[in-house]
């Protein structure tokens, strides 16, 4: 048995109707997959954009702001830490390596931030693409996004109100005379550090007119910093599970707060989770409707073909082709509407996606997720289930009054 | 090839709120194997009613129809459809071919019903056929022929296994007297050479003229006209 | 990287085709295990194992508890703790925090439960010193292929 030139010619000879019917199926499937995608994405691009910030420890108040401010390197005025804190952090035997993030400063509209060596390898953890990690006070590592070379040089203005403005601006401050030589470029991240300009702290602390952080004629870079300045936060890298908690407790106190990007992601997560799930729900309505419309649209079809299908029993057909013959007429509808809505929505996912994550310079790659071939299947195996009753109601009816028509 | 018998068989419709509607009353018939036959009558007399009966494809009110001995009456939907695909050949008034195949794959529909590959040989027969029945070739698309070639391939579609029953319900109708006449030596060339049983409903005088045997159907009863 | 991800909360209708399509999990077969019943003493060399818990390595067992705050979002491990952690201000210091915790590696990722939520996880034991290498963290006894559901 072969139904398959049937169905087809049946699509063949209605191809504008098979194509709405299809495209209206797209388009349900493409919401509920597009929303999915795009929530899930979101959430896992702002989730490796804090893999490289296990604890972070900030001045007291918001942690959200702590770790909007540190991990997604959005502007704003924080509170600084006591330098003392770094000071017993480098120290704390519990933490694999600690590195300030000291930022203010600007090339362009790239944030200039200063930090310790083992922030740019992750404590061994992470390769530069190219050159090799800052040495001295003058040297700087740049992001993947930073428009320099191995050997150029910059000068940083000062302050986030003059982001964005002209470099011979007079009213920009610059911290003149003072070039850092770019001597590495990290990886590409897919996180705002890919725009950041990484500096050795010390530096950072001395434009300011406040030292460099060690003791009193020392000149080297990285810690211990017997005379650390204020920052505005410090990222911590803990040695063990236990250390982690460990060092966050004992780093929220009247001088400071520790937390995990994580837990804060977490709760943001959640509550997007909300808002998604109301979002989903909507889709799966619309999923529904969507089938409804194509069932009803095919029974008119199906009845419209009744002549051939009595035709096909007149001549003999086993109500198998003729079931198989109807079903795969719908089925071919449904299952081209369903792949190319799953396209649809994983492509209209990833441009949302894109645009959102370009503006927080986080990188968002939408990849095909289980969730979203599951609500495809759903809606494909709710429609093939439903295309077998117009595939039913064709064989109940006698073929002789059809013919007679 | 088939021997016919009619016992008692009443045809009759559903008329709400009135009474069945009696379209053949209590009929009694004998067709010898290889018959060919003409049946006439009025038009609403019920000879596409009969025909349909005769194929199965409808049930009849009481009575037997005995096909070289087995009674499809009492046969099943789903046997039915099987002992059609076996036996008959139907040609309808109105052609009946499926818009959106091609003019071939029309012909060989049937084959789809048991096989996933058309045999070469059906498909050569098939083009045969076609180009016997005087088809321009390479084929047209199905929906510039005209009513005389659909019919032509109506014919072929229904020939192409040669069934032992052939059943033609008004063939040549509504053509012009030339592709009338050709329609009709065709099917009686058909019924001949494979030596089918030919059953032919149609008000044509020529064609019924061919037929050796003729059947009325008038005011419920089925006459054998000398 | 398309993590393979269920959520059970969140999308009823998503989670009960998931259901229809996957195999039930069979947690019923797991041995109970206590916090109590990992570590058999303390020396100046750290800890030891209890026999119990070597005897368990490799197989499945169930172990109750509390879910750590997440160190890691969108992470297909958590760590289960024996008391809930911290949810007190006062009570939150250095020496609240015990080390006999357990590092829970799901087979499906899932959102991380409210901290104050008992729950229970079924995993295969695993035990020695190890480091993760996404996240760089350390570990002692593990559950791998693990499964959780609220108590
Ligand atoms: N399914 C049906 N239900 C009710 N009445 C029917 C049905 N089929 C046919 N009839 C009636 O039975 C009568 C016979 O119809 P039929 O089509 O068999 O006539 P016919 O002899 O083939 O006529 P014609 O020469 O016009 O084709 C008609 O009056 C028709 O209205
Ligand atoms: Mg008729």
């Amino acid at each position: 048995m072969n139904p398959f030139p049937l169905a087809l010619a049946g699509l063949r000879h209605r191809r504008g109707t098979a194509l709405a019917l299809a495209l209206l199926v797209a388009l349900g499937v493409a919401l509920g997959v597009g929303v999915g995608a795009l929530e899930r994405s979101l959430r896992q691009g702002a989730a490796r954009a804090a893999d490289a910030f296990p604890l972070i420890v900030g001045a007291p108040g918001s942690p959200t702001q702590l770790v909007l401010t540190a991990v997604y390197l959005q502007p704003d005025t924080v509170t600084l830490v006591p330098g003392g804190v770094l000071t017993r952090l480098a120290a704390d035997a519990q933490a694999a390596w600690v590195s300030p993030i000291g930022f203010g400063d600007r090339w362009r509209d790239k944030p200039v931030v200063g930090v310790a060596p083992e922030f740019v390898t992750l404590g061994g953890r992470r390769a530069l693409a190219e050159g090799r990690v800052f040495a001295a006070e003058n040297e700087a590592v740049i992001g993947t996004a930073v428009p320099l070379a191995m050997g150029d040089q910059l000068i940083p203005a000062h302050g986030l109100a003059h982001a964005g403005a002209d470099e011979d601006d007079a009213d920009t401050h610059h911290h003149g005379d003072s070039p850092y030589t770019v001597v590495g470029r990290l990886p590409p991240s897919g996180t705002p550090w890919d725009h950041a300009i990484l500096v050795p702290i010390e530096r950072v602390w001395e434009i300011h007119g406040l030292g460099n952080g060690h003791a009193e004629g020392a000149e080297r870079i990285g810690p211990p910093w017997e005379a650390a300045q204020g920052i505005p936060a410090v990222v911590v890298q803990p040695r063990d599970f236990p250390g982690a908690y460990a060092l966050r407790a004992r780093y929220r106190d009247a001088q400071s707060n520790a937390v995990f990007p994580a837990e804060v992601l977490v709760s943001l997560f959640r509550l997007m989770g909300d808002v998604q799930a109301v979002l989903s729900a909507m889709a799966m309505a619309s999923a529904v409707l969507v089938l409804a419309a194509v069932f009803l649209a095919f029974s008119g079809l199906v009845a419209a073909r009744s002549r051939d299908f009595a035709v096909l029993r007149a001549l003999g057909a086993p109500w198998r082709f003729v079931l198989a013959a109807v079903w795969l007429e719908l089925a071919l509808v449904l299952l081209g509407g369903v792949a190319v809505g799953l396209g649809f929505g994983w492509l209209g996912g990833w441009m949302a996606a894109d645009a959102l994550g370009r503006h927080a310079r986080v990188a968002v790659t939408v990849a095909p997720g289980w969730d979203e071939v599951l609500l495809a299947l759903a809606v494909l195996v709710a429609g093939m289930l439903g295309a077998l009753l117009p595939a039913l109601v064709v064989w109940r009816r006698p073929p002789g009054e059809a013919l007679k028509r | 090839m088939l021997p016919l018998q009619l016992d008692g068989v009443s045809i009759a419709f559903p008329n709400p709120p009135g009474p069945p509607r009696i379209i053949l009353r209590a009929t009694d018939l004998v067709l010898p194997a290889g018959a060919m036959v003409g049946l006439e009558g009025p038009s609403g007399a019920g000879k596409t009613s009969l025909l349909h009966a005769l194929a199965g494809l409808e049930p009849v009110a009481a009575g037997s129809i005995r096909w070289g001995g087995e009674n499809i009456a009492e046969l099943d939907g789903a046997a039915r459809a099987h002992w059609r695909r076996r036996h008959t050949g139907l040609v309808f008034q109105d052609f009946h071919l499926i818009e959106g195949l091609s003019v071939l794959d029309n012909v060989l529909l049937p084959v789809w019903f048991d096989m996933f590959r058309t045999p070469r040989a059906l498909r050569d027969r098939a083009k045969a056929l076609l180009v016997g029945m005087g088809l321009p070739m390479p084929l047209p698309p199905l929906a510039v022929l005209s009513r005389g070639e659909r019919q032509r391939v109506a014919l072929a579609r229904a020939v192409l296994r040669q069934p032992p029953l052939l059943l033609a319900d008004e063939p040549t109708a509504s053509l012009d007297a030339e592709a009338a006449g050709r329609i009709g030596s065709l099917l009686v060339d058909m019924a001949a050479n494979s030596g089918a049983t030919l059953i032919v409903a149609s008000h044509d005088p020529h064609l019924l003229a061919r037929l050796p045997i003729r059947l009325r159907i008038a005011e419920t009863r089925l006459e054998r006209l000398a | 990287m398309a993590a393979r991800r269920h959520t059970t909360t969140r999308r009823p209708v998503l989670a009960a085709a998931a259901a229809f399509l996957l195999p039930p999990n069979p947690v019923a077969a797991a041995e109970r295990l206590a916090f109590d019943d990992l570590y058999s003493g303390w020396s100046v060399m750290g800890a030891s194992f209890s026999p119990r818990l070597l005897a368990l390595v490799g197989q499945e067992a169930a172990l109750r508890g509390y879910m750590a705050p997440p160190l890691k979002a969108e992470a297909d491990f958590f760590v289960l703790a024996r008391e809930p952690m911290a949810l007190c201000p006062f009570c939150s210091s250095d020496a609240d925090w015990p080390v006999d915790i357990v590092v829970v590696y799901l087979r499906r990722q899932a959102q991380p439960t409210d901290p104050g939520t008992r729950i229970e996880v079924v995993g295969r034991v695993e035990t020695g010193s190890w480091t993760d290498p996404d996240s760089g963290f350390v570990s002692q006894i593990r559950l791998r292929d693990a499964r959780f559901r609220p108590l």
